[in-house]
């Protein structure tokens, strides 16, 4: 683990774009990487924490899994194209969950003895599962899928990670403007997608 | 798939509702029915996005990320924004601060303005924090002057501190304590390998993770070790008043002496908060600091059990110990502190806690590990099973990674991968591996067909139906309808989270054109019994010459049983018989295996309680009912786990490891240290026709939480005709290094446990030793193994990856297929094998040979050149033979003969 970032004193400067970020963190600068585990933890804990089913919430630690997701991701980051900040969360988002189907998996597949309190609970449904049902989700998911990448990139930023437009905007590289147009746009298109799914 | 630039037509109502949900506008929806009318489909659509959006929102943990408009910063600190002051004391001030490179709030604890004494040790020791990542102490972020102030930013814990539930909720249960403390173990475990002390550990100086909203104690409840104090006196960011020896009721009576801080006083600090957590006191109390040099000077401590006399004795033991005046008779370090809280903790009865921690997941003291990890139930098809030709033992053996298979993009392949024999009737054994499905639930199995070179080639996937959900979880084969094609059995859904079914089991007819459909599906009696968990297809218990089903449903209600098959061309949905679990809630079943353990010429069948607490909490037990005329479903034999903890339970019949003439069990025992942290270990029951159900030999894994032993698969590799162990342990014990080993242990008139080969996984996280399983030999080659990496980057796809590796006498790695070489020339022979060898040469394609170097080799990469005659007209084959003799003869590829 290297040393921390100093603010104020030399790089990573405050506002540096995810791009470069990852730009450094390839070229084996410990620092920006570190930054870019500590800026992208909350958004993904949150986003995890809608995913995982009940009880594998619980038994899991949703923060090691996206600490493994960023682990994995920063792993293989020479070979990823860094599009911008908006692609990376959208593959950030893919092996996260991948590794929430994994643990979901885990958490059945497994279940360790409990001598304190007998038995862990059953893994449910994930919040957004309880809150909208699973047909719901599958369609959202579908409907995702057909999205070009752009849009999708801009829908989950939106949606999922609750980013604001200025921000949709950075990250995409596009004006607030812009941005905001296209997501309602991929708003609407994915409406259509999760209509048209049989 | 929609492309932005076509820019398809949309309706403008629709775009202007997007809009008010891209600017987070409430949207009345009952009105927009309205005015959309026949668009209500897709504005129903659109408003289960919002939904979505909504619920990603609710359940932020932490400020969504910047943009909007905030509240003017009181002051900036280097890029940090100061926006509310949330405590001050003696050290400084400690304030909610922006992030805007971390885009979040964080703790900004910043030194008393003119406090310079110290100030670069004190920015060196905050540096050193910055190292330390642990879930159990605050992230550090950095350290830096600015203004002339020192100061470090940190993560910012919702939630109240362990004083505060003491003070709200009153004194903890033990078990909660025990708890606690092994968080606090861990986290101080975590700050001394870094060689750094915490120096103020203390109730105030520990969190209790809460909801984000209102910091109330209702979220995660993970404990958080915050603030640093004071290890060399310098350190103390969060500044409540405290000496600077730390906290003086917390401070072990040494450094109230001058002493200086350590490990041992680390350990004693939280020794104080258990003893504080369990009674709301001090174990030594005092109205001042003379008061209270005097009091422990006296050793005027009041005793545990003085205050709780209803503390379980090994707690109080536990706490005690690091409470000792004498740093000499406390704690060497946390991990023992750990250990003897995790011991004490599994003795202490259920009690209402104040918030589920650690304990109360579930997991248990040193278990912890099993929960994150998957397994895989590996079976041996009969045509795996060893053939005994006693050869000369202790014959060095060579081995290389023959192939490694990968599945589809995004399958996680790797979960199982086992031999299920002669599929499609070309006398080779052919492979299944199963993947866990990254895009969906489904899972998914494919077939690999042996090939006579010894290797895979991807054959049929297998079909499931539409609705399938954990497809693949345990897999076995054997000639279930006779007719002498192996058939394939794998476990379907054995529940789905979510819809509660029945678990489902398929059965695949092999054939000469198996294209990988289903023959029948058999379901489980219960809803959610978890029925195939465990599956056996290769053992013959009514002697009738088709092997014969065994399902486990471990979760069953209100016993847990196996349900035996008769093998048939179509078996019957209900089952021939059913052996039910002596106890409830054992996981009876969720492995077994069956083999010939008595020697009668009838498979018997092993049955494992992992679970069972007949001799002890989760010691495991075994079950043994032999096969014959006389199969019953109450148990001949019974196995138990060493210890409480220990979860005997995965049985395997390994093949006559011993060389005695009966076929022995293997049975691993992931926790065989019981409670206490420890590796994973296999005990091998050596069979007869009485057989000992006391262990003949304990194999045993390297590490602490290794789980070791959650698989047994057996062939004889080394060609010496003893069958040889393979067991993985796929170990979970750190990001680092999950990524598992599998060992081999070679049988032989005296086995012993020391690993003769050992496979390592190269990848982080590559789960490496998930699965196992084995090919028997071929043309000169011992048998293989196969190890599952489902976790395993293969390239840039996160597809999980299976390895074949070969074992032989020798494994010639040049020539290869395609050299050639001139007449009169000499050709490069190089192979890996340390037993001499003699090398024989064939000039006419193998019809006949001369021996052209004797006794060459000798180490495990050899080298000769061996000169081809000048009329040789080839092919030109090379043959090594074991020089002392015995079995593993290997001939090379043909190599063409150039003009020249």
């Amino acid at each position: 683990m290297a040393d921390f970032a100093t603010p104020g004193a030399g790089p990573p400067a405050p506002l540096e774009t995810t791009t470069e970020l990852l730009s450094r963190t390839r070229a084996g600068d410990e620092a920006a990487r570190n930054l870019l585990f500590a800026r992208y933890i909350p958004v993904l804990t949150r986003w995890a924490h809608q995913h995982l089913p009940r009880g594998a919430r619980d038994l899991s630690e949703t923060g090691d899994l996206v600490q493994l997701t960023l682990i994995r991701a920063l792993k293989r980051v020479d070979s990823f194209e860094p599009r911008g900040e908006g692609a990376f969360l959208g593959y950030l988002r893919q092996i996260l969950l991948n590794a929430v189907r994994d643990e979901i998996r885990r958490a059945q597949s497994r279940r360790a003895p409990a001598p304190l309190d007998e038995r862990l609970p059953d893994p449910g449904p994930s919040a957004l599962e309880q809150a909208l049902g699973r047909e719901t989700m599958a369609r959202y998911e579908a409907g995702l899928a057909r999205l070009s990448p752009a849009q999708r990139e801009a829908v989950i930023l939106k949606v999922e990670m609750g980013y604001r437009n200025p921000e949709i905007a950075q990250a995409i590289g596009r004006s607030v403007d812009a941005a905001r147009m296209l997501v309602a746009r991929a708003l609407v298109d994915l409406a259509e997608f999760m209509r048209e799914q049989p | 798939m929609s492309s932005p630039d076509a820019e398809p037509p949309r309706d403008p109502r629709l775009i202007d509702l997007a809009l008010h949900l891209v600017d987070d506008e409430p949207v009345d929806w009952e009105e927009a029915r309205h005015t959309t009318g026949d668009l209500s489909e897709t504005l129903e659509r659109l408003r289960q996005i919002e939904m979505v959006a909504r619920t990603h929102r609710e359940a932020a943990p932490a400020p969504a990320p910047d943009g909007g408009p905030r509240a003017a910063p009181a002051f900036t600190w280097g890029r940090l924004e100061a926006r509310d002051k949330l405590g001050e004391g003696a050290f400084g001030e400690v304030w909610r601060a922006w992030d805007p490179a971390l885009r979040r709030d964080v703790a900004l604890k910043l030194r008393r303005a003119g406090a310079d004494t110290g100030a670069a040790r004190w920015l060196r020791e905050a540096q050193s924090l910055a190292r330390i990542r642990h879930p159990n102490v605050v992230t550090v972020h950095g350290a830096d002057v600015h203004d002339g102030r020192a100061g470090l930013w940190t993560d910012l814990i919702p939630g109240r501190t362990l004083e505060q539930v003491l003070q709200s909720l009153g004194p903890f249960g033990a078990r909660e304590a025990a708890a606690i403390g092994m968080d606090l173990c861990a986290a101080l475990a975590s700050v001394h390998r870094a060689g750094l002390v915490h120096g103020d550990v203390k109730t105030r100086n520990i969190m209790r993770e809460g909801s984000a909203r209102d910091g109330t104690a209702e979220g995660a409840g993970r404990i958080v070790l915050m603030d640093f104090g004071t290890a060399h006196g310098s350190v103390d960011p969060a500044g409540d008043g405290a000496s600077s020896a730390g906290t003086p009721l917390f401070a072990a009576p040494e450094l109230l002496e001058g002493g200086a801080a350590g490990v041992s006083s680390d350990l004693y600090a939280l020794g104080v908060v258990l003893y504080r957590l369990v009674t709301g006191r001090f174990p030594v109390e005092a109205a001042s600091l003379a008061e209270l040099r005097d009091a422990h000077a006296r050793h005027d401590v009041v005793p545990l059990r003085t205050l709780r006399p209803d503390l379980p004795p090994a707690f109080v033991h536990a706490v005690e110990r690091a409470l000792a005046h004498d740093p000499a008779q406390r704690y060497r370090d946390a991990a023992a502190m750990e250990r003897a809280l995790a011991a004490a903790a599994g003795g202490v009865e259920r009690e209402p806690a104040h918030r589920p921690t650690r304990f109360a997941l579930g997991v248990g003291a040193g278990l912890a590990a099993a929960a994150l990890v998957a397994t895989a139930i590996v079976v041996i098809p009969p045509l795996l099973r060893p053939r005994f030709h006693v050869a000369p033992a202790g014959a060095p053996v060579a081995w290389r990674t023959k192939q490694v298979l990968r599945g589809n993009p995004d399958w996680h392949l790797g979960y199982v991968v086992t031999n299920v024999g002669d599929v499609d009737g070309d006398h080779v054994p052919d492979v299944v591996v199963t993947s866990f499905g990254a895009h969906d639930y489904h899972g998914r199995a494919q077939l690999f067909l042996g090939r006579p070179d010894g290797s895979l080639a991807p054959g049929p996937v297998f079909q499931m139906l539409p609705d399938e959900n954990l497809f693949g979880f345990a897999v076995s084969a054997g000639d279930l309808d006779g007719d002498g094609y192996s058939d394939v059995v794998i476990t379907g859904d054995r529940r789905d989270g979510i819809v509660p079914r029945t678990g489902r089991v398929y059965v695949y007819h092999g054939g000469p054109r198996f294209d990988g459909h289903y023959a029948q599906v058999l379901r489980g009696p219960q809803v959610d019994d978890e029925f195939g968990y465990a599956l056996c297809a290769h053992g013959d218990l009514d002697h009738d010459g088709k092997a014969d089903l065994v399902i486990g449903a471990p979760q069953l209600k209100p016993l847990p049983a196996a349900f035996v098959y008769f093998g048939k061309a179509l078996l019957d949905t209900v089952p021939d018989l059913r052996i039910e679990s002596p106890a409830r809630d054992n996981q009876f079943a969720s492995g077994l295996d069956v083999g010939d353990f008595n020697g009668d010429g009838a498979a018997d069948i092993a049955i494992g309680a992992r679970w069972d607490s007949h001799d002890g909490r989760y010691a495991g037990r075994v079950m043994i009912y032999y096969g014959g005329a006389n199969l019953h479903a109450s148990p001949d034999l019974v196995l138990h786990g060493p210890a409480p903890g220990a979860v005997l339970g995965f049985p395997s019949f390994v093949g006559d490891v011993d060389g005695d003439g009966y076929a022995d069990l293997a049975v691993g025992a992931e926790g065989a240290d019981g409670f206490a942290p420890g590796s994973g270990a296999v005990f091998l029951y050596r069979g007869g026709p009485n057989p000992s159900a006391e262990p003949a030999l304990v194999y045993r894994g390297e590490q602490e939480g290794d789980l070791f032993g959650s698989a047994i698969v057996s062939e004889d590799l080394n060609g010496d005709g003893y069958a040889d162990l393979v067991i993985p342990a796929r170990r979970s014990d750190g990001f680092e290094r999950d990524d598992g080993r599998v060992y081999v242990f070679f049988g032989g008139r005296h086995p012993d446990a020391t690993a003769d080969a050992v496979f390592a996984g190269s990848g982080l996280m590559s789960e490496f030793g998930t699965a196992v399983g084995t090919l028997p030999g071929r043309n000169g080659r011992f048998g293989s193994v196969l190890i599952g990496a489902p976790g395993r980057f293969a390239e840039t796809r996160d597809n999980g990856e299976a390895f074949v590796y070969e074992f032989a006498r020798y494994i010639i790695t040049r020539p290869d297929a395609g050299t050639s070489v001139r007449a009169g020339a000499p050709l490069s022979v190089d192979w890996l094998g340390a037993e001499q060898a003699d090398v024989s040469l064939s000039c006419d394609g193998g019809r006949s040979w001369r021996v052209v170097r004797r006794g060459a080799g000798g180490a495990s990469q050899n080298a000769i050149a061996v000169p081809i005659p000048a009329g040789a007209a080839g092919p030109v084959q090379v043959r090594l033979t074991p020089a002392h003799g015995g079995r593993g003869e290997v001939t090379s590829a043909p190599v063409v003969v150039a003009a020249r």
